[in-house]
């Protein structure tokens, strides 16, 4: 009696374990793609920021407004030091590598140039991006579907633990 | 073993230079300060940073500069260094300072004067771009309270219905003359409008004296937007430049406004080799000229004051 009693618990364990992991995993892929989003409005806007207003790069990341509060706080911290150091201490937090490595390549070369080689490197970050959200939205349901097979593993595995 | 070598205390007036050094630079600034005589230390006018050859400190002892600090990098200075120094005084955005750039400077704000001198690439004739900076230099603003002495004095003595030109050679003074009289005429209450083009009469408490700064404004058009914008008593401007701000001078003039500007120049003789000041003051826009000359070591101006008549008389 009491092994069933292990054998159930371990079980719930089990399958709350995996519901919690296959959850989260779930939603951080949708939270990346959507930053990765974000990541690609900020280029666009520096873009027009630099074309139109001439406007300093601590003004550009002041200045964008974002829903996503990791996202606004990364910008607060970029403004004040620099998008480099930025994204070296939280960029991993929010973005996946593919896209982080992105806008490490971009906030090196930010700021650096004169307006139309700046223009040309918010043209050609923005075509990477766009090619990354592309790929991540393409993944993102193969990556559902894996997840789910996951999880009926999981439910076989402790229905042949309950045997 | 202790370096026995006695260290100065940074001087406050310098302190805020230092900020706009990434930190390896500052570093090495703060260590020749350090090192050097007291005395030296109390005078630095000139940060002069280079890529290649001895960045040093510039000590003025009154027009012309005297004697110098040098600053030991320790071999850290690289081509990458100079390029994150440079990108730093940009406040991290080359490309918003592209005019700047252009003509020689960065405006970095708070007074501070940062020329720079590089590789320029030339389209139709005309500078377009500036890179490879090689080399720069920032001046170090500092208050000399009552530094506009026998000038102001003699602006109040006449009903403030003066305009005054202020030359002397580069390095002297003229600026900071220039700074506190902003702060004295503001501070009586006069409507006065600065047009300052490179950012550096608003440092050492001028900013905040109660003056309209048109800050970053071309000197000619900043002059006519003060003349119909504020409606100013005087207008106060440095380094007379061309023919187009001797005309805004004039068109200020022509219109009830008085105009304290300055001009470098040895004497009055050679103020009038420039057609451009030569035509002011045939038209007896400048009542006062007045030249200003410091002692070595001294921080106390000595004046020579020529009036309109004397000036006229020259002129012919």
């Amino acid at each position: 009696m009491n092994v069933y009693i292990y054998k159930a618990a371990g079980a719930a364990l089990l399958l709350i374990g995996g519901a919690i992991l296959l959850s989260q995993s779930a939603s951080d892929g949708t939270q990346k793609l959507a930053r990765a989003k974000e990541a690609l409005r900020l280029i666009r806007y520096t873009a027009e920021s630099i074309e139109y207003r001439r406007a300093t790069v601590p003004e550009i990341l002041m200045g964008f407004r974002t829903a996503d509060e990791l996202f606004q706080n990364l910008c607060r911290r970029a403004a004040a030091t620099s998008l480099t150091s930025a994204l070296a201490a939280c960029g991993s937090e929010l973005f996946d590598s593919g896209t982080l490595s992105i806008m490490e390549e971009f906030a090196a070369e930010l700021g650096r140039g004169y307006e139309k080689s700046q223009l040309e490197l918010c043209s050609i970050t923005s075509s990477r991006l766009k090619e990354r959200i592309e790929v991540l939205e393409k993944t993102l349901p193969e990556r559902r579907r894996l997840e789910r097979t996951i999880c009926l593993f999981i439910i076989l595995t402790v229905i042949i633990i309950l045997l | 073993m202790k370096d026995k070598q006695p260290k100065n205390q940074i001087p406050d007036y310098i302190k805020p230079a230092l900020q706009l050094f990434p930190d390896a630079v500052r570093l090495a600034i703060t260590d020749a300060i350090r090192r050097t005589s007291p005395q030296l230390a109390q005078n630095v006018t000139d940060i002069r940073l280079k890529r290649r050859g001895t960045s040093y400190l510039s000590v003025s002892c009154g027009g012309g500069f005297a004697d110098k600090i040098p600053i030991d990098f320790r071999g850290i200075m690289t081509d990458k260094l100079f390029a994150d120094l440079v990108f730093s005084l940009c406040d991290g955005s080359v490309y918003a300072c592209a005019d700047t750039l252009r003509e020689g400077y960065i405006d970095l704000s708070d007074g501070f004067r940062c020329g720079v001198c590089g590789r320029a690439s030339v389209k139709n004739g005309a500078i377009s771009e500036v890179h490879d900076i090689d080399s720069v230099c920032i001046r170090v603003p500092r208050a000399v309270p009552g530094a506009s002495g026998l000038v102001w004095e003699m602006l109040r003595d006449g009903g403030f219905r003066d305009s005054v030109l202020v030359y002397s050679p580069p390095g002297t003074g003229k600026t900071t003359l220039l700074r506190d009289l902003i702060i004295k005429l503001a501070g009586a209450g006069l409507p006065v409008s600065v047009i300052d083009s490179r950012g550096e009469l608003a440092a050492c408490g001028a900013y905040d004296s109660g003056a309209d700064f048109f800050r970053g404004y071309p000197k000619a058009e900043g002059m006519v937007s003060a003349v119909r914008s504020m409606s100013p008593l005087y207008i106060v401007c440095d380094e007379l430049g061309g023919r187009a701000d001797a005309e805004a001078v004039l068109y200020a003039r022509s219109c009830g406004v008085y105009t304290i500007a300055s001009a470098h120049g040895g004497s009055v003789d050679e103020l009038l080799l420039r057609p451009e000041l030569r035509d002011l003051i045939r038209a007896s826009v400048f009542s006062l000229i007045v030249g200003i000359r410091r002692a070595p070591g001294s921080r106390e101006f000595d004046f020579t004051v020529t009036r309109h008549n004397e000036l006229l008389k020259a002129a012919q």
